[in-house]
């Protein structure tokens, strides 16, 4: 995969987005931890991970960025929806909308004192009861705003084993999933929830482009390509239909190895085109100079694109229906 | 220095919300947050996932022996979980004077219901052997020369964290009879 088209994830995390004096280790365990890379700019990169799965910023959620002893961090709610709007509606042109988001629930707020320094991290305050409540967790104040402003953008919550209340609760406001830090299998787990939630690019670069309905058609189809078997794809000549039944075969994990054969029906006649199907022997007609097993038995373990595929169903309905049926 | 790292017991209900605390402290602010991210990070550079500047390695290695200090943090939890979370307690605050017989009876009387219905015992004792576990594969990534056995002890150290964080979050917080 280029890495240009890796998906672009935000992760808003109090531990992970601080800034630091050096570099911020937590950050930087927590990037090996998922395989992602860091494009935050605020620190030197001291890891290079050999096949990330995404590009990651990372945000605080919090004021100042940067804390030392004796400053006061706050929760900031308006700065971090301005950081999700710009890389949303607000983006560079070419730059694709941020793919997923990843949410710390906890956000450890009040003063930074040398004790909660040594607990807990350079420019961590040692935390204010409200923020251990779960019914005032500054990340679900977060989440019910990001839902509400951008509805398509998918939230992944960043957290250890949430209580029952919270659980509901996130999965009420919208989050698609849990990654629980630490766990074993994390960077699988992101993999998995990219695959099936995120807004990504096609990395092959085929279908070009990064419009965010663009984008939710490529999950669409992403999500198709794992649970169905067949699918009708509706669009006007030369909008890509072809091109997007690549795309599901690429994605379709049960299918990628086969072979992708595709009948243009628009081009055929009647029975030209149910010989292009099912097969015909030598001879069987003038121009039939040798065997052919037909698109279906090559398709085999792969897909069947069938362009214009409803033109000839009025006079091969039978066949054609037995056919798909039986497969 | 285990005594030094506990917090104060001040009266029983602030005593339950502290000690409540420092199991989140304990397991979202230190496992999850920091010990097991650094576990991970030290397996993927050490199974040639990425590669890593030495400082940051260092840096790795100093966060994961950071058990030594803070492992005990779970046996800590656990002596202190039945002091606190017993309903003993609720026997000491009864307004009547009792005779001192009798009131120990009752508070052996509910400690003993309590942990029957609960299976207190049981539940504090997983806590344990979990730490031992995890403290075994630490001991045993520390004293590893080669690479290989290092990730093997290192990924028993995660996975008995895991353990150790859940049997942690199945003491019940409430002391219901």
């Amino acid at each position: 995969m280029k890495a240009g088209a890796l998906p672009r994830i935000l992760v808003i995390d109090d531990v992970y987005g601080r800034q630091v004096s050096g570099a911020n280790t937590d950050r930087s365990a927590i990037c090996l931890q998922l395989m992602i890379e860091d494009m935050t700019s605020d620190q030197t990169a001291d890891a290079v991970i050999h096949q990330p799965i995404a590009q990651a910023v990372f945000c605080r959620g919090q004021r100042p960025a940067r804390a030392v002893v004796g400053d006061l961090v706050e929760n900031d709610l308006q700065g971090t929806l301005e950081l999700i709007d710009s890389g949303w509606h607000g983006r560079q042109p070419g730059t694709a909308p941020w793919a997923l988001v990843l949410l710390d629930l906890r956000f450890k707020s009040g003063r930074v004192t040398p004790e909660s320094e040594a607990r807990f991290g350079e420019g961590v305050p040692g935390g204010r009861e409200e923020d251990v409540d779960s019914s005032t967790f500054f990340g679900l104040r977060l989440l019910e705003e990001i839902q509400r402003r951008h509805p398509q953008l998918p939230v992944v919550v960043l957290s250890d084993a949430p209580r029952e209340t919270v659980s509901q609760r996130s999965t009420v406001l919208g989050a698609v999933a849990f990654l629980s830090k630490g766990q074993a299998s994390a960077a699988e787990k992101l993999g998995e929830y990219l695959r099936h939630h995120a807004l990504v690019p096609d990395p092959t670069g085929k279908i070009a482009g990064n419009s965010i309905s663009l984008l939710i058609a490529l999950r669409s189809a992403r999500r198709a390509a794992l649970g169905v078997e067949s699918l009708l794809i509706r669009g006007e000549r030369g909008t890509g239909k072809e091109s997007l039944a690549r795309y599901i075969h690429c994605n379709d994990p049960r299918r990628a190895s086969g072979p992708f054969i595709s009948v243009d029906s628009g081009t055929l006649t009647a029975d030209l085109y149910a010989s292009e199907l099912f097969g015909h022997v030598r001879g069987a007609f003038t121009s039939a100079i040798a065997d052919s097993k037909g698109a279906i038995v090559e398709a085999q373990h792969g897909i069947l694109f069938l362009d214009e595929g409803l033109r000839h169903v009025g006079r091969r309905e039978n066949q054609a229906r037995r056919t798909l049926h039986g497969r | 220095m285990r005594r030094a790292l506990r917090a104060p017991l001040h009266e029983d209900a602030g005593a339950a919300i502290m000690w409540r605390r420092r199991v989140a402290e304990f397991t979202h602010d230190w496992l999850r947050n920091r010990f097991l991210p650094r576990v991970h990070a030290w397996i993927a550079i050490t199974g040639a996932d990425a590669e890593a500047r030495p400082n940051l390695v260092e840096t790795l290695v100093a966060g994961i022996r950071e058990w030594d200090v803070r492992g005990d943090e779970a046996l800590m939890l656990s002596e202190d979980y039945c002091e606190i979370m017993s309903p003993r307690r609720f026997i000491d605050d009864v307004a009547i004077h009792l005779p001192s017989d009798v009131g120990e009876f009752l508070r052996r009387t509910a400690f003993a219901c309590w942990n029957a219905r609960h299976r207190i015992d049981s539940r504090v004792e997983h806590v344990r052997s979990a730490h031992a576990r995890v403290d075994t594969n630490f001991r045993r990534w520390n004293a590893s020369a080669r690479a290989h056995e290092a990730v093997i002890a290192l990924n028993g150290v995660a996975s008995e964290c895991e353990a150790l964080i859940a049997a942690l979050s199945a003491l019940p917080t409430t002391a219901r009879l």
